[in-house]
């Protein structure tokens, strides 16, 4: 079609081109012709009959021999209008003999005009008068040759001219059209255009004329569909949307509406609008994967992924509709936190998918005990909360009850069974608050509450709100602690079993608060545990026990080991090797006089991690002992693999040894496979002198215990150290001698006194605890 | 052909010895030439030539009351010379002596006599007695365009190939290029000696060169003017004092016969030539071919 047309405009353009170039080289050329021919033809009649007329005034002054009259008629027929025009001028007798003449040289071609010359009516002569057309004919060719070239160039010109701007905009076109049926057909959405055919009583047919790939690949057009109704095609799966896409014609305006393919189980959104001219085109957007995203970011936003519980913002939602059902109905609305106690163990030992599949077997044991009107949700964590309405007559404790019941018990994970207890706090709504943040955030209070009293359930009350209270200040004054440099170490000595002298001594930090005074460990540890505080608390406790040990090095001490506790936390999160190395480089001291005390439990957690970490740590040539042996999993699979210098056992075992013979055989058993392994081992509690001879009699190799020392303030450590140093050997008979009463007296009397009722003898016999130990 | 101006007496006596013969042989002819008693005798020519004829057939008329002559307006020299060979004249009086083709066609002519060729202007403007040869060929070469008393000098031509144009030239080189010069700037040109009498008499300031004969013809009608100091007449031109003088020659066709050999006979007599004298034309024709 535009091959057609652009011939039809090639053969127009030709034949004007040619009109136009005929006239350029024809027009002046002609023009000059015809209007010199006839000026000259005008001149030569008026002349001839000017001339004429003289002559007949010869001829009839003389009729008889007017002929012989030469000179005059010569003299007549010289005369010029201008005399360098050159003419033949004859004047003819009746017989056609010249009667005279007056010749210049004439060039052909040339032009002659006659008159009759009459006397009386009867013509007597004829003149003629002959001028040549040369000059004429010259210019004319001159313009025509000038007019030719004029032409021709025209001719060009006018043809090639309009052509090539047809053909540049044909080009444009064409490059507009290639660039747009590039992104026609590269679009992602569907394109489709149809030719709109008006019908009977304003309805108009829509017939597809042509589709993008994308319409055959994602929305089933066929290829045979161009040409055929919009009712027909894809099944018919426009037919009932034919009415909303025409009405695009009546409004002028864009239709956009959402439709589902039945047979592709897609989502899509059509937008028809007008394409110009008879011409409709809808544009399909497969939106399937949108509106899953929409439903899975739905879910995302109301639904926990793991479980696919409800999560914290959809709880609250429902559990504000559940007020609101209350209300109306009278009823009460118990909200239940849930919290799973020994979880935090299983995730850190077994790993993550272990807690995961915790997780959801929990929330599937949940589902199966609540009922249906309930609302379960899990807020993250081993958080888990349930909404119940009942009546006033029943108790929430009941509904608590059957939760534990179905929640606690033995769990099957990774091929070993474990145990899941599960701590609950209950808030009431109207009695705990009347607002779903208020009731959830009492419940999560009784809950911790219910946690720190072992576990069970606990109903909310308003002192439990203080105790949290509580709690946030003592997070914040320990953050202000620790800025301010509140903390400071209490040290144990740990005495040689077999020299009955100090060969090292246990940091127990405390901390010297403003308002409250001295404040043992156990009273802030745990909190700085669940803040995370303990990380650079616990870097502290690293840096201050190599600065005192440089301290003391400098001071001419005699240097014993210094032994810390490292929290399990800030084993596994923190960079230990890092702290413990840069904190020896700076103060310069042996590593071998700083010794790290670790549990059982921490260092269970990630054997490869613990391995990895260890190896690091000894690469420092720092000592490694393992705290509370004995209480944990006693693993002698790690006792092999780690790099451990030293076993503590827990005093539990200590405190019963001499009396029962089972923890006689555990301090013996663990004794016998130190001594195996080639581990040095301590015990811990040591208090009574039976005890002390027991663990010497088991060669045991170290003794820590109130029998000995109980936590000492750096000044009277610094006396004993003193003093034992003065002596060349160590007492004979040490245990019966002990060298607390000494010491006691070197001791000043708010520190002696102190040191039965306060809580620190306890913490002081406990050593894991100080610092993170559990 | 040779139209050199004769200086002085003896020149003009020379001459007239061999004219003299010449005009016998015409007489010869015109006695063999065959003529109808009742058919009139027709004369044309110059201007000058008719006005000269005109006299001497008026006298020759009052002798000879039968005779009948046809005597239209001047043809002119050639005019005349062509129309005697066609036999439309009788008589052809030429200011100029035949070609040889003409003389081929059976014609005959001999010099009758000389006339001075002389200046002449309108009787009212110039008021011109004498005129000097510079002051003509000034106003032939446009270097004088009015006279000196106001009005324009109207030079009348002849055409360049008339007698009168040629004698005009052989004044001298000057006059020469004056010709060619006024002919170029479209001046007034009279056809025969006739016409441009006729001009000069009605138009003021004009001036031309034409034979006596004309102004002779019409006492009054024109201004004579001196031509350097020297009076146009018969007997200055005789004794050469007057140098410009413009022939006239008579040609005939056949033998004249009857009236027309009687009527030649008459010109050449004593009486013809007292009347041509009176005429303004010294007559050159040898008085032995009476």
């Amino acid at each position: 079609m535009i091959d057609d047309e652009r011939r039809t405009i090639r053969r127009n353009t030709t034949l004007v081109a040619i009109l136009v170039a005929s006239i350029v080289a024809l027009g002046p050329a002609a023009t000059h012709f015809v209007m010199s021919y006839s000026h000259i033809r005008g001149m030569l009649e008026a002349e001839a009959e000017i001339n004429a007329r003289l002559v007949r005034g010869l001829v009839l002054a003389n009729p008889g021999l007017w002929q012989f009259e030469e000179v005059r008629l010569k003299e007549l027929l010289q005369k010029r209008p201008r005399q360098k025009t050159h003419e033949i001028r004859r004047l003819y007798d009746l017989k056609k003999k010249v009667v005279a003449e007056s010749a210049d040289p004439v060039l052909p071609p040339t032009i002659s005009y006659s008159c009759d010359i009459q006397d009386g009516g009867r013509t007597v002569a004829t003149i003629e008068i002959v001028r040549s057309l040369a000059p004429t004919a010259t210019t004319t060719a001159l313009l025509l040759t000038l007019g030719l070239v004029v032409g021709i160039f025209s001719f060009f010109k006018l043809r090639m001219a309009p052509l090539r701007t047809i053909e540049a905009v044909q080009r444009v076109l064409r490059e507009s059209e290639e660039k747009y049926r590039s992104v026609y057909e590269s679009l992602k959405e569907g394109l489709a255009l149809y030719r709109v055919i008006p019908g009977e009583e304003g309805e108009v047919e829509l017939i597809l004329t042509d589709i993008n790939p994308v319409c055959e690949t994602v929305f089933g057009f066929g290829s045979r569909d161009p040409g055929r109704s919009i009712d027909e095609i894809c099944d018919g799966i426009f037919a009932p949307y034919h009415g909303k896409i025409a009405s695009v014609l009546r409004n002028n305006k864009d239709v956009s509406f959402e439709m589902q393919h039945p047979g592709r189980d897609r989502f899509f959104t059509v937008t028809v609008f007008r394409a110009g001219g008879d011409r409709l085109a809808t544009l399909l957007e497969d939106v399937t994967a949108e509106k899953r995203s929409a439903e899975q970011l739905e879910r995302l936003a109301y639904y926990d992924s793991l479980t696919g519980l409800l999560n914290r913002r959809m709880l609250l939602d429902r559990l504000e509709q559940t007020i609101g059902v209350a209300q109306r109905e009278q009823v009460n609305v118990a909200v239940l936190f849930i919290d799973l106690d020994g979880f935090k163990v299983i995730n850190d030992t077994l790993g993550h998918e272990a807690g995961d599949q915790i997780l959801i077997e929990v929330s599937e044991r949940l589902q199966r005990s609540v009922r249906k009107r309930d609302t379960l949700a899990r807020l993250g964590g081993d958080e888990f909360v349930v909404v119940s309405t009942y009546d006033k007559e029943q108790n929430a404790g009941y509904i608590a009850k059957n939760l534990l019941k179905c929640i606690s018990g033995v769990y099957g994970v990774r091929g070993r069974e474990v145990y899941l207890g599960a701590s609950i706090g209950i808030s009431v709504f109207p009695d705990d608050g009347d607002s779903s943040e208020v009731l959830l955030k009492n419940a999560d209070i009784a809950m911790y509450s219910a946690k720190n009293h072992g576990g069970d359930f606990c109903f909310y009350r308003a002192e439990l709100n203080q105790r949290l209270h509580q709690r946030m200040q003592l997070d914040f004054d320990l953050r202000r602690a620790l800025e301010k440099d509140e903390f400071f170490f209490e040290y144990q000595p740990i005495i040689d079993a077999r020299t009955g002298r100090i060969s090292a001594v246990e940091a127990l930090i405390r901390w010297n608060s403003p308002e409250k005074g001295r404040v043992m460990p156990d009273v802030f540890i745990g909190l700085a545990e669940e803040t995370g505080l303990i990380l650079p608390l616990g870097e502290w406790v690293v840096r201050k026990a190599c600065a005192k040990l440089r301290e003391w090095q400098e001071a001419g001490l005699p240097l014993v080991r210094m032994c810390i506790n490292i929290s399990g936390r800030q084993f596994m999160q923190g960079d230990i090797y890092n702290v413990v190395s840069s904190a020896l480089k700076e103060n310069g001291i042996d590593p071998r006089y700083l010794e790290l005390e670790l549990t059982e439990t921490c260092l269970i957690q990630n054997v490869e991690e613990t391995t990895k970490k260890l190896g690091m740590l000894k690469e420092l040539n720092v000592s490694i002992s393992v705290d509370d042996f004995g209480t944990g999993y006693s693993s002698l699979q790690y006792l092999k693999n780690f790099p451990i210098d030293r076993l503590k056992i827990d005093r539990g075992f200590i405190k019963n040894a001499p009396h029962f013979a089972n923890h006689r055989a555990i301090v013996d058993a663990i004794i016998g496979i130190a001594k195996a392994m080639d581990l040095k081992v301590i015990a811990e509690g040591v208090e009574t002198v039976e005890q002390a001879e027991f663990l010497k009699a088991r060669n045991c190799d170290g003794l820590q215990g109130y029998y000995f020392y109980r936590p000492l303030a750096e000044e009277p450590l610094v006396v004993v150290l003193c003093s034992q140093g003065d002596e060349e050997a160590p007492p004979s008979h040490f245990l019966a001698t002990r060298v607390l009463g000494p010491i006691e007296n070197t001791l000043p009397a708010p520190f002696s006194a102190t040191r039965s009722a306060d809580p620190a003898d306890k913490q002081a016999s406990d050593p894991p605890s100080v610092v993170g130990g559990e | 052909m040779n139209y050199r101006y004769r200086k002085g007496a003896q020149n003009m006596h020379l001459h007239r010895i061999g004219a003299a013969a010449l005009f016998l042989v015409l007489s010869l002819f015109v006695i063999t030439t065959p003529s109808h008693a009742d058919a009139p005798i027709r004369v044309n020519g110059t201007g000058s030539g008719v006005v000269l004829m005109k006299a001497l057939v008026e006298a020759y008329a009052k002798e000879n009351p039968q005779a009948v002559f046809d005597l239209q307006k001047s043809l002119g020299s050639s005019g005349a010379i062509k129309a005697l060979g066609k036999g439309a004249l009788d008589i052809a009086v030429s200011a100029r002596p035949l070609t040889a083709k003409e003389s081929g066609e059976g014609l005959a002519g001999l010099e009758y006599g000389r006339t001075p060729f002389v200046v002449i202007t309108n009787r009212k403007y110039p008021h011109l007695a004498e005129i000097r040869h510079e002051l003509l060929e000034s106003i032939f070469n446009g270097r004088m365009a009015a006279w000196p008393n106001g009005p324009t000098v109207r030079l009348i031509l002849r055409p360049l190939d008339d007698v009168d144009t040629k004698l005009t030239r052989a004044m001298s080189p000057e006059m020469d290029q004056g010709v060619t010069a006024s002919h170029e700037h479209y001046p007034i040109v009279a056809i025969t000696d006739a016409d441009a009498f006729e001009m000069v008499k009605k138009t003021p300031g004009a001036i031309t060169l034409i034979g006596l004969v004309m102004p002779l013809s019409e006492p009054r009608a024109v201004r004579l003017a001196k031509l350097d100091g020297v009076e146009p007449t018969l007997k200055n031109l005789a004794s050469g004092k007057y140098r410009y003088y413009k022939e006239i020659f008579i040609v005939t066709k056949g033998q004249p016969a009857g009236a027309l050999a009687d009527f030649l006979k008459f010109i050449a007599s004593s009486k013809g030539r007292a009347v041509a004298a009176r005429s303004g034309v010294l007559v050159t024709l040898p008085a032995k071919a009476k």
